[in-house]
């Protein structure tokens, strides 16, 4: 039973990491319709600064503090560098750029610092943990869920209370109503690409915490997982998406806890699988609202 | 809200680009010359080194080539190789398998008399069946997979020990520490992390531990949490955990591992050879037992070549363990076109079968009666305060098939 709860707890742990990455990707697509693949590369820049930080001898909390703010302007640099240009393009043009995005960024890191690991230390208190009756919870889970719980909050508050939360809330509805309101068109997204850049720094402040290191390619899996979140809760739908961050981190843990061993080497696989199935099941996605379509 | 349609068609295109991603977008590698013919090489020796200087192969590939770029300067600057001077040509086939045999072409038709091929096996088949064409033999230098020697269909040659040898010097070492039970943690995701667990069950079964368990895990996992907690319900705990893992995964690893009360010995292969695993898991580092390919001990050749390496590029070699395979493969190249006495692909082909006890980097190294996987001695560290700590070098008694 101990181990089921402490299974449970590392479920919602790494669950969390996945749903403020979701979350990020979700208010970018929620307001101007891109999958941006080079969200995970968000994660690898705030790596690397960290690093920078590092290497020039500051002390954790304060690099961790100067990653997030790295993120929210490598984000801003993305939207107004790669993104507002092909704005008006098909979805598909956005999707392709934002791919072109993800590979240039891995690569000058690759190019121009090292394909090779470097280490961003965490301190020390991050692995201590305190036994509650059997149960092992870690600095790292505390930290982990308690973020991720301040941040949805955050998000929520600025949504609902504030002036540009309910212009992004509208433009999701409807961008061009949004813009006959007299909401300038740019401040909307530009503050979507913040948030996005804020939860991403976030969250790559956590991974790195648990990590303690950074290489060029380690936002690929981060930016899918990242997707699939999305994609199981329905795409454009934040809540689904936090949700979905949940389910998969719930999903990765519990495989890799409870299948056979001789199967658990592909949980990967598994965790896909189970992806095509709910999607087959339910093709608008596990938390998708029940809309009519119009056709 | 944007349509569902729409969604769903949005997500299989992303699907379908994110495959087209994964499969790895090798694009066109420019002029491939105008296929001259491989040969004695107008008078030089000529070294081509196909080798992924960019993507999954290059944390092992880059270290090496600089390596091998600074024993080649070496050997010229000391006059050659029988007095022919010697070119080595690196060509980046960015870790894509299939771009192996279009880049090992450009190598022969610019005249390459041996090839080194890149790190891992999947990645050197296409690179030794292109070479096997025109007689050109390939050599390894920082692959430690054995089936290297036999994936192109062709006999390749590996430069380091293999993972077999690696893992039951480890599995020899553990036994003298005294301990008795082990528990593995392999990944399919490369032959490497499947690979040697097995290895070292055998050896270490051979010499009368027992392996009580086995878990897997994925190279990149985020969180090992899973696994930690299934090992930390073992009762009893095993001596030892035994696994292929290399950092960033094994720092992350280990941390979890201590976190959650659990003190088994944890071993691991050359991939732990490098500062940032000591640097990412702190004071959780040590105690960390890996088998390496050499130690710079004092007055070593290792020591004396890693100085020359930090001295020639400017900077301290990141992976210098790693490096030294470099300076060895250019080493057994050197010995086998003497030994053949002229460049004839061929004839540096026999002549490297045939090498004994030649005097490399890390010690000294056989390939006569072997199958391409050399004899070679491993070296044990452990991390003691912080710091790589020479235990052990030897060949292990009992060595399984690979």
């Amino acid at each position: 039973m101990t181990d089921f709860l402490q299974q449970v707890l590392n479920g919602i742990s790494l669950g969390s990491t996945y749903a403020l990455l979701a979350l990020g990707l979700a208010i970018v697509f929620s307001i101007i319709g891109l999958v941006n693949f080079a969200h995970g590369e968000l994660i690898t820049a705030c790596g690397y600064v960290m690093f920078a930080g590092y290497s020039v001898g500051l002390p954790w909390f304060v690099y961790a503090g100067i990653g997030i703010v790295g993120t929210v302007i490598t984000a801003l640099l993305m939207e107004r560098l790669a993104f507002r240009p092909v704005r008006n393009a098909s979805p598909l043009t956005m999707m392709l750029t934002s791919l072109g995005v993800s590979i240039m960024i891995a690569a000058a890191f690759e190019t121009f610092v090292s394909p090779r690991v470097k280490a961003v230390p965490a301190p020390d208190w991050i692995s201590s943990a305190v036994h509650i009756g059997g149960l092992r919870i870690q600095a790292e889970h505390i930290l982990t869920i308690g973020v991720t719980a301040v941040a949805v909050l955050l998000l929520l508050l600025l949504l609902k209370k504030t002036t540009i939360g309910v212009a992004m809330r509208a433009a999701a509805e409807d961008f061009n109503a949004v813009r006959l309101m007299g909401i300038k068109a740019n401040a909307v997204i530009v503050t979507a690409f913040a948030i996005s850049g804020f939860l991403a720094g976030l969250a790559a402040v956590l991974i790195l915490a648990r990590r303690s290191a950074v290489n060029p390619h380690m936002g690929i899996f981060l930016g899918i997982n990242a997707f699939v979140a999305n994609v199981i809760g329905g795409l454009g739908n934040l809540w689904g998406a936090l949700a979905g961050g949940f389910v998969l981190g719930f999903v990765e843990v519990a495989l890799r806890a409870w299948l056979p061993v001789n199967l658990s080497g592909f949980t990967t696989g598994f965790v896909f699988l189970f992806v095509a199935i709910a999607l087959v099941i339910r093709p608008g996605g596990l938390f998708s609202p029940k809309v009519a379509e119009r056709v | 809200m944007r349509s569902r349609k729409g969604s769903t068609l949005l997500a299989l295109l992303a699907l379908l680009a994110l495959a087209m991603v994964a499969v790895g977008c090798g694009g066109d590698e420019g002029d491939t010359g105008d296929g001259g013919d491989t040969g004695d090489g107008g008078g030089k020796v000529i070294i081509g080194a196909v080798l992924g200087m960019t993507g999954d192969a290059a944390p092992g590939d880059v270290p090496a080539s600089e390596a091998m770029e600074y024993a080649v300067d070496e050997i010229n600057k000391a006059g050659g190789i029988d007095g022919k001077q010697v070119e080595l040509i690196i060509k980046d086939m960015k870790s894509d398998p299939a771009l192996a045999s279009t880049v090992t072409q450009e190598l022969l038709d610019a005249g390459a008399q041996v090839i080194v091929g890149p790190a891992f096996p999947g990645m050197g088949a296409g690179a030794v069946s292109t070479a096997a064409k025109e007689n050109v033999t390939v050599l390894s230098a920082c692959s430690t997979q054995p089936e290297y020697t036999v994936v192109g269909g062709t006999k390749a040659y590996l430069v380091a020990f293999g993972d077999n040898v690696q893992a039951a010097a480890a599995a020899e070492y553990a036994l003298e520490q005294g301990y008795k039970t082990a528990y593995t943690l392999t990944s399919p995701d490369l032959s490497y992390t499947e690979r040697l667990p097995e290895f070292f069950t055998a050896a270490f079964e051979n010499g009368g531990g027992k392996t009580i368990g086995n878990d897997t895990f994925t190279i990149g996992q985020q969180d090992f949490a899973a696994q930690v907690t299934k090992i930390a319900s073992l009762d009893p705990a095993p001596d030892v955990v035994y696994t292929g893992m290399f950092p960033p995964d094994t720092a992350v690893f280990v941390r979890q591992l201590r976190a959650a009360g659990v003190e088994s010995a944890l071993y691991g292969a050359d991939g732990c050879d490098q500062q940032p695993l000591i640097d990412q898991a702190g004071k959780d580092a040590d105690g960390i037992v890996f088998s390496t390919h050499g130690y710079p001990t004092p007055g070593s050749r290792f020591e004396e070549f890693v100085a020359g390496l930090e001295e020639f590029q400017g900077k301290p070699p990141e992976a210098p363990a790693l490096a030294t395979t470099g300076g060895d493969v250019i080493d057994v190249i050197k010995a086998a076109v003497e030994k053949a006495g002229s460049t004839d692909p061929a004839a540096i082909g026999d002549a490297v079968a045939q090498l004994q006890d030649v005097e490399v980097v890390n010690g000294t190294i056989t390939y006569a009666g072997t199958n391409g996987v050399p004899q070679k001695t491993v070296a044990i560290v452990e991390i003691e305060d912080g710091q790589f700590v020479f235990k052990d070098q030897f060949i292990p008694s009992f060595i399984p098939e690979p």
